[in-house]
């Protein structure tokens, strides 16, 4: 597929990922703002996490106003780029009851996964995913849970679109209500869907494979350990992309078993 | 399909793209663009257009395919201006450029890449008219680019 994509430049994650990004905000009346909002929430939540590399508050306009990398994409609504490392140990529930540490274990409680074509010229629709929703559909139904169970999200973001993406796919809000729910407070402190708490790829870390770091801040807000503790997190969801807009994967964690 | 995009050596001083490297059903694609006509894979059973091309009908799975020459209009479906990181040395030399995909037409969801030669950033706008041109990157291969046409479009960014 690369012959009809690569000659015109379209390779790199800046160059390809982020395509229909500018599609997504004219299909929906929304704009700039709404991707630099995206950057401002989640950097919120890292300027007290000791392991975030961007840890300054920044406004929306600092955003807008920072360096281009890719248009309507500037520095900081792009992932950072980073060097780290993550492991999870996962054992039955059973076994996990024997353990010292059995009192800290976190249930998964359904798990999804799904595709679509490899170019995002080939979605069925490029402002939005048909992996993000088949994926998470399946995670909900395998976990027996609603979107009102959910009190705590991580959704990968590799550039700021992707949350969006997200909160839409996943039907935590309706089509283009993405940029309003983020903009009126919902996922910051206090908010009813804490989104991306350790400050997502945008601040906290990205080595190119996030989703480690996406479960692993999960896993904390369940526990009550994370630097950012959203108070009573019983049910997290995540969600995970691959390859671009190619793949999703969905996580429901939850503090008690099923 | 396993036709990739490989890039080969320049014969002038800025470094080439990389060029497409036609495969079995790819070739008829490629021999059109070269001859300066802009062919789309259409299914005879259903009328679907499909691009890329396949073996089969990505609606219904038909093998019943043949490439149909297309009108070479289009609307501007989305863009981005990289204006760093490019690795390949090609788009490295280009930047800032410009790349983004092309609603043709014939379809709605039928969509292409395109660099918008003669184009600058702040000339584009989500829906706007272009035109199909053909750009020669090497002495087999031509490459489809989108021109935008005199008149407007119904963009708004």
């Amino acid at each position: 597929m690369g012959q009809f994509e690569h000659p015109y430049g379209a390779q790199a994650p800046y160059s390809a990922f982020t395509l229909p990004a500018l599609r997504f905000l004219h299909d929906r009346g929304m704009g700039r703002e709404d991707l630099a909002r995206v950057v401002v929430t989640q950097r919120s939540w890292a300027v007290n996490n000791p392991r975030a590399l961007r840890r300054k508050p920044v406004t929306v306009e600092e955003v807008l106003d920072g360096p281009p990398v890719a248009y309507p994409f500037t520095r900081d609504m792009c992932c950072v780029v980073t060097d780290a490392g993550g492991a999870l140990v996962l054992t039955s529930a059973e076994r996990a009851r024997d353990l010292p540490s059995g009192d800290r274990a976190v249930y998964l409680l359904g798990s999804g996964e799904s595709s679509e074509g490899p170019l995002v010229s080939q979605m069925a629709d490029p402002g939005s995913s048909a992996a993000f929703r088949a994926s998470s559909a399946e995670a909900f139904r395998t976990a027996g849970v609603t979107h009102a169970d959910i009190d705590h999200l991580m959704a990968y973001d590799a550039f700021a679109h992707v949350p969006l993406y997200a909160l839409e796919d996943l039907g935590f809000v309706g089509r283009g209500e993405s940029g309003a729910f983020i903009a009126d407070g919902n996922t910051v402190r206090g908010g009813k869907l804490p989104m991306n708490t350790n400050g997502g790829g945008l601040s906290y870390t990205h080595t190119g494979m996030y989703g480690m770091f996406a479960i692993q801040e999960a896993v904390r807000q369940v526990r009550g350990e994370a630097v950012e503790q959203v108070p009573g997190v019983q049910t997290s969801f995540v969600q995970g992309v691959g390859m671009f807009f190619a793949a999703g994967g969905s996580l429901v964690l939850g503090k008690e078993p099923r | 399909m396993t036709g990739t995009a490989q890039a080969v050596p320049g014969t002038g001083s800025a470094p080439p793209v990389p060029i497409p490297v036609p495969d079995d059903i790819t070739t008829e694609f490629w021999a059109a663009a070269n001859a300066g006509t802009l062919k789309i894979q259409r299914c005879a059973d259903c009328g679907h257009y499909q691009q890329p091309p396949g073996a089969v009908c990505a609606l219904c799975t038909s093998a019943s395919l043949a490439f149909e020459p297309v009108s070479g209009r289009a609307k501007v479906y989305s863009y981005t201006e990289v204006r760093s990181g490019a690795r390949h040395p090609a788009f490295a030399a280009r930047t800032p450029y410009l790349v983004g995909l092309v609603e043709l037409v014939e379809q709605p969801g039928l969509l292409m890449y395109s660099s918008f030669p003669g184009a600058t950033l702040a000339d584009l706008r989500t829906g706007a008219d272009v035109v199909v041109e053909f750009e020669r990157v090497s002495e087999q291969v031509a490459l489809p680019q989108f021109r935008l046409a005199d008149t407007g479009g119904d963009g708004d960014e």
